[in-house]
C-alpha cells in the first residue's frame, strides 16, 4: 500500500522500506536492541519514518482511549466472587479465612450492596442491577417481564460451566430490606421509603421470591411503618420520594412497569401520570410545591432515552430536552419554578466515551449549560442562582492499562462548573454518593469508603461556607451503590440518614441480612433510631 | 510462612477479582466488541479461576505469583473469547505472511467530544475487520502492556508470530483509521 500521496506524507527514502516492518513495534518493547538502535538512527534523519512513528504513537493513544471508553461498568468484583462461589462452593482448604464458613451460601448482603463507584454513579435501572447479585436476581425476574437486554450481568448457570460438580446445599431464605430515599416537608413530618426483598439462594440457584415497597412515616415525633400495598410482591429498583407538605407528596418506583405515587394526606395511591413506554421507568423526582414539580423517566439501559415531565398542579407534561447522544440523567436540582439543573452524562450511539453534561432550566426551556469530557456527573445541588456543588467521576488508565475511577467534587461559581479539591477521594475505593446544599454557606456531602471484605464506611462532610469538614462517620450503614443507596436530608439543624444496617464485623460474602436503618441528626449529634437495640 | 508458600485463599481470590476484573473486561470489550459478552466472559473466567483454586492448579497451588496469575487469567479469557467468536462464526485466521507496511501521519491530537465519538466509531469498525488473533495480540500489547514473550503463551503462538500479528494489526488499524479520517476531511472540504 502506498499512502504517501493519499495522506501527504514526507517522501520515503531509499532505506525506509527496510525499516517499515519495525515501525509498528517501536513502542511495544518488542524490538531487539540492535534493531531499535538502527531504527532510531535512521529516523533521526528521515522525516517519513518520524511521521510514521508519530502516527503509530497516536494510534496507540487512540486505541487506549477507545478501550477506556468502552469499559464503563465492568463486572463488580464482589459479583464475580459470588458467582464463582455459586459455581463451586469454597472447600475447607480455601475457606480457612472465613469467619463463618457455614454461612457462605447465604445471600451476601454486603456483596449485593457493594456496587462501588460505578454503581453509585450510573443509576439507570439496568446499571443498578448490574452491580451485584441481588441486582442480578432482580434482573432475572424483570427479564422475564420483557426487560431483556437491559441488564448486562447473567446469573451463574450450570450451562455456562458444565463441569461444575458442587454439591447443592439447602436453600436459604434471606430478607434484604433497605431505605432508599427520605424527604421531609417540615421538620416534624416526613417519610422514608425503600424496598423489601426476600431471596432464595443456594449454591446452584438464586431467585427473588418476594418484593414490595417500604414506607415509614415520621409524625408526632416517631417513625411508624405504613402499609402501601402498591407493587406488592413485585421486584422494584429504586424508590424515591419528594414531599411538599404533610398532606402532599410524590414517590416514584422503578419497576417494570414503573409508577408514580401520590400522597394526599391519607394514603398513597397511583398518581394520574401519563402512560410510560415499554421499559420506561421514573428515575428522578423533585417537587417544589403543590403546583410545580419534575420527574425524569428513563428507558432501559444507560442512554436508552430520557423524558422529563413537568407538573403544573393538574397535569404532567413532557418537556423538550436538548438532543444528547446516549444521555443518562443522574440528578436534578430545581432552585425555583424558573431555574434548575439536571446533570448526567452522554455517550456515543454505540458506546462511550462519556461526557459529563449539565443542563439548565431557564426561561421555560432546558439547554446544555456545560459539558466536561471524560466525566460522569452523579449528583448536583444548587443553592442559589450563582452557587452550587456537584459530584462525579472520571476514568483513566494507568501505565499497565488498568482502569481507575476517580471521584471529584465540583463547584459552580462565576458561571462555570470547576473541579474542587475541597474534599478528596481516593481512586477506586472512595466515591461521593450524595450532596445537599441548604444555602451557599451550609451543605452536606457523603463519601463512601469501600472496604475489601468488610463493611463500607460512609463519611459525612459538612460545609460551613468556607470549608468542608468531616462531621460524622457511619461504619455500618450501607451506601455507595444503588441496590440500597442510602440517603440523607437536612432541614436547618435537623437531619436524617436512612439506608440499611449491616452487621459489623462480618466479612465479604457471609453477611446474611440487612435491617432498615434510620439515624437522626439533632443538636449536632447523630442518634440511631433504627435498627432498634 | 512466606507469602508465596501459603495456600491460595478466598481472600486472595477476592483481591484478584478486584485487581483484574476491570482490565480483563477492557481486554474482552476490545476483543469481542460486545460489552454484554465481555461481562459474561469475565464472569466465566473468574469461575474458571475459582475452580482452579479449588483444585490447587498452578498458579493457584500456592499463594499465587502475581505475574503468573495475570498471564493465567488472560490466557483463559483469550480462549473463552475465541470460543465466543467461533460460535459467532466471525473468527478468521490468517497467515503470517508480511503485509505492505502502512505508514502515514495522523491528524493532530483530537480531544473534542465529537471527535472522540468519531474516533471511537472508526476504531470499532477497524477492530472488527482485524483477524481475531491479531486483535488480541494488539490489545494485549498496546492496552494491557504485555510483551510479545508474555502474549505468546496466552494466544498459543511464538513471540515472533505475536510480533508479526501486532505489526500487522497496527498497520491495518492505521490504514482504516486514516482512510476514515481522509473521508471525513473530504466531506468537510466538500
Amino acid at each position: 500500500m502506498n499512502y504517501r500521496d493519499e495522506f501527504d506524507l514526507p517522501l520515503a527514502g531509499p532505506d525506509c522500506a527496510a525499516f517499515a516492518p519495525l515501525l509498528p513495534l517501536a513502542q511495544q518493547g518488542i524490538l531487539e536492541p540492535t534493531d531499535r538502535a538502527m531504527l532510531d538512527a535512521h529516523a533521526a534523519g528521515c522525516a517519513h519514518c518520524r511521521a510514521a512513528l508519530a502516527a503509530f504513537d497516536q494510534l496507540d493513544a487512540a486505541l487506549r482511549r477507545y478501550v477506556l471508553a468502552t469499559t464503563a461498568m465492568p463486572p463488580a468484583p464482589e459479583f464475580l466472587v459470588r458467582s464463582a462461589l455459586a459455581q463451586a462452593p469454597a472447600t475447607a482448604s480455601t475457606s480457612d479465612v472465613m469467619e463463618q464458613p457455614m454461612q457462605r451460601q447465604t445471600v451476601p448482603a454486603a456483596v449485593l450492596r457493594r456496587g462501588r463507584t460505578l454503581v453509585a454513579s450510573i443509576s439507570s435501572f439496568a446499571a443498578v442491577v448490574a452491580l451485584a447479585l441481588v441486582a442480578a436476581l432482580i434482573f432475572s425476574t424483570l427479564h422475564s417481564n420483557n426487560m431483556a437486554g437491559k441488564v448486562p450481568h447473567k446469573t451463574p448457570t450450570a450451562q455456562s460451566t458444565p463441569t461444575t460438580k458442587s454439591t447443592p446445599i439447602p436453600v436459604a431464605r434471606v430478607q434484604v430490606d433497605a431505605f432508599t430515599s427520605v424527604s421531609f416537608a417540615t421538620p416534624t413530618d416526613g417519610w422514608a421509603v425503600g424496598k423489601h426483598a426476600v431471596l432464595n439462594t443456594s449454591s446452584q440457584n438464586n431467585s427473588i421470591v418476594d418484593g414490595g415497597l417500604i414506607f415509614y412515616h415520621f409524625t408526632n415525633g416517631a417513625w411508624q411503618p405504613v402499609s402501601v400495598p402498591l407493587f406488592a410482591h413485585q421486584v422494584v429498583g429504586l424508590v424515591r420520594i419528594s414531599m411538599v407538605a404533610p398532606d402532599d407528596g410524590w414517590a416514584i418506583v422503578q419497576a417494570n412497569p414503573g409508577g408514580v405515587l401520590h400522597y394526599d394526606g391519607t394514603s398513597w395511591q397511583m398518581a394520574n401520570f401519563p402512560a410510560l413506554g415499554d421499559q420506561e421507568a421514573p428515575f428522578l423526582i423533585q417537587m417544589l410545591s403543590r403546583t410545580d414539580g419534575w420527574i425524569v423517566t428513563e428507558v432501559g439501559d444507560v442512554g436508552g432515552g430520557v423524558r422529563i415531565w413537568h407538573y403544573d398542579g393538574t397535569h404532567w407534561t413532557a418537556q423538550p430536552l436538548p438532543a444528547i447522544s446516549g444521555f443518562s440523567p443522574q440528578s436534578i436540582s430545581m432552585l425555583s419554578a424558573n431555574d434548575g439543573w439536571l446533570v448526567g452524562f452522554g455517550s456515543g450511539a454505540t458506546a462511550p466515551p462519556y461526557q459529563g453534561v449539565v443542563l439548565r432550566y431557564h426561561q421555560g426551556s432546558w439547554s446544555v449549560q456545560q459539558s466536561i469530557p471524560n466525566f460522569q456527573f452523579t449528583d448536583v445541588s444548587v443553592d442559589s442562582m450563582t452557587d452550587g456543588w456537584a459530584t462525579g467521576f472520571k476514568q483513566y488508565a494507568d501505565s499497565t492499562g488498568i482502569v481507575h475511577l476517580q471521584y471529584t467534587l465540583l463547584h459552580y461559581a462565576n458561571g462555570t462548573w470547576s473541579p474542587s479539591n475541597a474534599v478528596s477521594a481516593q481512586p477506586d475505593s472512595e466515591s461521593f454518593t450524595q450532596i445537599q446544599m441548604l444555602s451557599p454557606t451550609t451543605g452536606w456531602l457523603s463519601k463512601v469508603v469501600t472496604a475489601r471484605g468488610g463493611v463500607d464506611t460512609t463519611m459525612l462532610y459538612r460545609f460551613d461556607g468556607n470549608r468542608w469538614t468531616l462531621q460524622h462517620t457511619f461504619t455500618s450503614v450501607s451506601n455507595g451503590d444503588n441496590w440500597v443507596p442510602s440517603a440523607f436530608t437536612f432541614l436547618g439543624q435537623t437531619g436524617w440518614y436512612v439506608g440499611a444496617y449491616t452487621i459489623p464485623g462480618n466479612k465479604l460474602v457471609i453477611t446474611s441480612s440487612e435491617k432498615l436503618a434510620i439515624y437522626q441528626y439533632q443538636n449536632g449529634q447523630w442518634t440511631a433510631i433504627l435498627p432498634e437495640g | 510462612m512466606a507469602e508465596t508458600e501459603r495456600p491460595f485463599t478466598l481472600d486472595d481470590f477476592t483481591a484478584m477479582t478486584q485487581q483484574y476484573s476491570a482490565p480483563l473486561f477492557a481486554f474482552a470489550c476490545g476483543f469481542l466488541r460486545d460489552r454484554d459478552a465481555a461481562r459474561d466472559l469475565v464472569q466465566d473466567t473468574f469461575c474458571d479461576a475459582w475452580r482452579a483454586v479449588q483444585q490447587r492448579t498452578p498458579p493457584f497451588d500456592l499463594g499465587g505469583d502475581r505475574v503468573d496469575l495475570r498471564r493465567w487469567l488472560y490466557r483463559i479469557a483469550y480462549r473463552r473469547a475465541v470460543d465466543v467468536l467461533r460460535r459467532r462464526r466471525v473468527i478468521h485466521w490468517e497467515s503470517l505472511d508480511a503485509d505492505d507496511a502502512v505508514v502515514a501521519a495522523l491528524p493532530p491530537e483530537r480531544i473534542s467530544f465529537e471527535d472522540q465519538i468519531a474516533e471511537h466509531d472508526v476504531l470499532h469498525r477497524a477492530l472488527t475487520e482485524l483477524a481475531s488473533p491479531d486483535a488480541a495480540c494488539l490489545l494485549l500489547a498496546v492496552v494491557q502492556g504485555f510483551s510479545a514473550a508474555e502474549i505468546a503463551p496466552i494466544v498459543g503462538a511464538t513471540p515472533a508470530a505475536v510480533a508479526k500479528r501486532i505489526a500487522r494489526a497496527k498497520q491495518r488499524l492505521l490504514a482504516s483509521y486514516l482512510a476514515q479520517n481522509q473521508r471525513a476531511h473530504e466531506e468537510t472540504r466538500s
